[in-house]
């Protein structure tokens, strides 16, 4: 348990490193949430409430993805794992007693807690700038739920991405092609730009049959405190089957990809 | 000339390059497809809910974002290779392409062009004119004038990568620029009429995003006064110039970095 | 009981193949043709403890892969390994403790952070007490005399003093056995001298078994005595490095300097010349007549300097490769 720790804080260090990418990161961040928030700030021209959502209310979900992406979405691990595939670097670690996978997870979360400090801080700074009207309703109940999907929705996340990455054991040329599919997905079947409420009936059964809506849609719901009750406990039992599914195939990939791995790059 | 020559092996080689990836190659295309018709589905979703955006209609608002999945494609295809810019300048490999006796921009704007953002080019190409054929009442000759907008659009959009690989060459901070490049244009997805001010003047004058992107489908529609035409012309010219001198400019402070 | 057990060792390797050109491309997205490669067709030896062994082999001989087999990094085809009781493709940690890994122009450490933070990390990693930890840091520290380096960023550290850190880094736990991947490759003479002294200090001092692979003669003669012969996935030889010159060679060289020009042909009726650059000459005699040849260059010619040499271990190696490759 200590080495994860030493692996937590001394990835921590390294990221005040990279400032500079850091900084931009978190630019990008902000200036797609602005983008989202002007689009809809247009769309809203024509009309005070399109999908029944209010503009406040959409405000307050824009605002509220911007935190959710910090704490489930942020993973350099999705950046890295497929490189050290590829260039042979992974078998540093083999050879070492640490478990390849919870190193990575151990830096992710190292990662996601200074993008959530990060985050909290930037929508107060865009919350006092832009001073949109908010609603926002929650809980004390909504509060626990929505700790609760992120504690399932988070290790689902890194199964999903590590899936993603393994592509590298066979390709090891080409280390974010799957990904750039899950990408798309996320933007879109996770709720990112807008909020699930919109689709249609068959639209919202069919996209709780994927991983992603548990991902930024479920979470910032909650929080929100839109999903209550005998709902809130069937979403949360389903991000769970999710998780165990990712689990699952992420393991066996990793040990079909190990199988393979020609420790080779040079 | 001799530019050209140079520029078409690079295309094979690129083009081969893509070839040996079969499976992954398909996932790209195949996931490009699935985000514009997701997106589609979003617009359609969305004006049901809404009379109309900023004016226009239902079929109008769908061929502004088929237009733009064109100029972004065709961009796509043609500078793919400033994505791979900046492993160039960190190893400086960079310094044995600026040995050689032709313009680096050949190699490094142009010189990784990818055959499956061709093919997904020339599908988008007949989307759009069959989609403006059968949806959008034109006459013939507007065509030509909105091709000629197209490939303006795309000066321009040369103009911006040029920019990036400048900044790329001083900075090494390309893979962010490019980035933060693309999620700007992903906002003209829809005509840039519908953001408020001052977001609106700031797309179309200052970063010409406008231009580039809402001008010819606006063309196409006949909403476009011909006052504005010539300014995106004449836009597009400035703006290459500019970029091309910031370039030059980049490249002379530049310093080739250690092993 | 050997440390260190092969036996009967193979890996095979699918790699797929392309024809040239932009048709190949186009073909290779239908059909694909592979080839198997067998980078270690049937290896088998014993290692025992302290012995310092160098495996040797051109490129692509199966060195490398037999390093990685024994590593625990690859999974072979078929055949016994056993080290330290374990088998290594298990990855047991108890077994990963005892060993570390050094591959050459590979980098373990952190690059953005000083040298101290990684082997803090790897402390822990390894679960080194305190004590032994500081002990042993302060050892290494000072054997490769790296003291002031320890809290630079290892991104701006020479080459040289970067491989110091990664020897360190393998070395706080104290592993029973150390494979070098390549120690020396991409250093200047200088430092590759002082890395191969250093792990000849390391082996005398703490007993641990060294391996390590080398397309560098200078390594192996320097360090070792045990030498292990790799070509084609196979075993060429096995043995002291000293039998190796006696075994695969039965000539010795005389180099010649002479005084006054003298007939090659002459020259030819004594010896096989290899060389012939007046007034230098080398010539290449049988083991068994050294003596006499010698004793009648000195009578019959006009011998300024004479030199009796053993072959160069690089020729025999040479020599010894070309005789076993498949022509």
């Amino acid at each position: 348990m200590r080495r994860y720790l030493a692996v937590f804080l001394i990835d921590w260090q390294n990221q005040f490193v990279y400032r500079l990418n850091f900084l931009l990161w978190r630019l990008r961040n902000i200036l797609r949430l602005l983008m989202t928030f002007f689009l809809w700030k247009g769309i809203y021209q024509t009309g005070s409430a399109v999908f029944g959502f209010s503009q406040p209310q959409m405000f307050s979900y824009i605002l509220l993805v911007l935190l959710v992406q910090s704490i489930i979405l942020s993973a350099p691990s999705a950046d890295n794992i497929g490189g050290e595939i590829g260039s042979g670097d992974l078998s540093n670690y083999l050879v070492k007693p640490i478990s390849y996978l919870k190193y990575w997870f151990v830096r992710d979360l190292s990662s996601k807690l200074l993008n959530v400090i990060c985050a909290l801080i930037e929508i107060f700074l865009l919350w006092l700038i832009f001073r949109p009207e908010l609603v926002l309703n929650f809980s004390v109940s909504s509060l626990i739920g929505f700790l609760l999907i992120c504690l399932v929705s988070v290790p689902a996340y890194y199964f999903l991405s590590l899936l993603t990455r393994f592509v590298s054991f066979w390709n090891p040329e080409n280390t974010w092609g799957l990904s750039f599919l899950i990408i798309i997905f996320i933007e879109t079947l996770a709720g990112s730009i807008f909020p699930l409420d919109i689709l249609p009936a068959w639209g919202k059964l069919a996209v709780q049959f994927t991983p992603f809506p548990y991902l930024i849609y479920y979470p910032a719901a909650i929080f929100l405190g839109k999903i209550t009750g005998f709902y809130l406990l069937r979403i949360l039992l389903q991000a769970f089957i999710w998780m165990l599914i990712l689990f699952f195939f992420a393991r066996l990939v990793w040990i079909k990809g190990l199988r393979v791995y020609g420790a080779e790059g040079k | 000339m001799k530019n050209f020559r140079v520029w078409y092996l690079y295309s094979i080689n690129s083009f081969q390059r893509t070839l040996t990836n079969r499976f992954i190659t398909l996932v790209f295309v195949v996931s490009k497809f699935i985000r514009i018709a997701i997106f589609l589905f979003f617009l359609n979703l969305l004006l049901q809910g809404v009379s109309s955006l900023a004016g226009y209609t239902r079929e109008q608002i769908i061929f502004f974002y088929l237009s733009f999945n064109l100029i972004d494609t065709g961009s796509q295809f043609l500078f793919r290779n400033v994505y791979s810019f900046r492993p160039l300048i960190v190893s400086g490999d960079l310094d044995l392409i600026l040995l050689k006796p032709i313009n680096p921009l050949i190699r490094v704007l142009l010189g990784g062009m990818d055959i499956m953002d061709g093919i997904m080019l020339l599908i988008i190409l007949a989307v759009v004119v069959y989609f403006g054929i059968t949806s959008l009442s034109v006459p013939v000759f507007f065509w030509l004038g909105y091709f000629l907008l197209i490939i303006n659009s795309i000066f321009i959009s040369a103009a911006f990568h040029i920019f990036v690989l400048g900044f790329g060459v001083v900075t090494t901070s390309v893979d962010h620029l490019i980035l933060i490049y693309r999620d700007l244009t992903s906002l003209m997805r829809i005509p840039v009429d519908v953001y408020i001010e001052p977001l609106r003047s700031l797309l179309t004058f200052v970063i010409p995003l406008g231009v580039m992107y809402t001008f010819p489908p606006k063309f196409l529609i006949g909403l476009l006064s011909w006052q504005l035409i010539v300014l995106s012309f004449i836009l597009s010219v400035v703006f290459v110039l500019i970029s091309l001198v910031f370039w030059s400019r980049c490249l002379r402070s530049y310093q080739s970095a250690s092993s | 009981m050997a440390e260190i057990q092969v036996k009967d060792l193979k890996k095979t390797f699918r790699v797929q193949q392309k024809d040239p050109g932009f048709i190949g491309s186009v073909k290779s997205l239908f059909n694909r043709q592979y080839q198997d490669i067998n980078a270690v067709a049937g290896v088998s030896f014993e290692i025992n403890q302290s012995e310092l062994v160098g495996f040797i082999g051109p490129n692509g001989a199966g060195k490398t892969t037999t390093l990685k087999m024994l590593a625990g990094l690859l999974y072979p085809t078929s055949g016994e390994v056993s080290v330290l009781g374990f088998t290594p493709w298990d990855r047991k940690p108890e077994f990963q403790k005892q060993f570390s890994l050094v591959m050459g122009q590979k980098n373990q450490l952190w690059w953005d952070l000083p040298a101290m933070e990684s082997f803090i990390l790897n402390k822990e990693i390894y679960e080194i007490p305190d004590a032994k930890f500081k002990s042993n840091l302060d050892q290494l520290v000072d054997l490769l005399d790296v003291r002031p380096l320890l809290k630079t960023q290892v991104r701006k550290l020479s080459l040289g003093q970067r491989m110091k850190m990664e020897l360190i880094a393998a070395l706080l736990h104290t592993p029973r056995i150390l494979f070098l991947d390549e120690p020396t490759i991409g250093l200047d003479v200088v430092m590759q001298k002082k890395m191969r002294d250093f792990i000849k200090e390391y082996n005398r001092s703490f007993h641990s078994t060294i391996i390590l692979t080398s397309h560098y003669m200078e390594d192996v003669k320097d360090l070792c005595r045990r030498v292990i012969i790799i070509d084609n996935g196979k075993i060429l030889f096995d043995g002291l490095l000293s039998d190796i010159v006696n075994k695969f060679s039965k000539h010795k060289t005389i180099t010649v300097v002479f005084d006054r020009p003298v007939e090659k042909r002459e020259l030819l009726k004594l010896a096989e010349i290899r060389e012939f650059n007046f007034p230098r000459a080398v010539l290449t005699v049988d083991r068994v007549s050294v003596s006499a040849v010698a004793g009648k260059l000195l009578q019959d010619f006009p011998v300024a300097d004479l030199n009796i040499e053993e072959p160069v271990i690089e020729d025999i190696i040479r020599e010894v490769f070309t005789n076993h490759r498949p022509s």
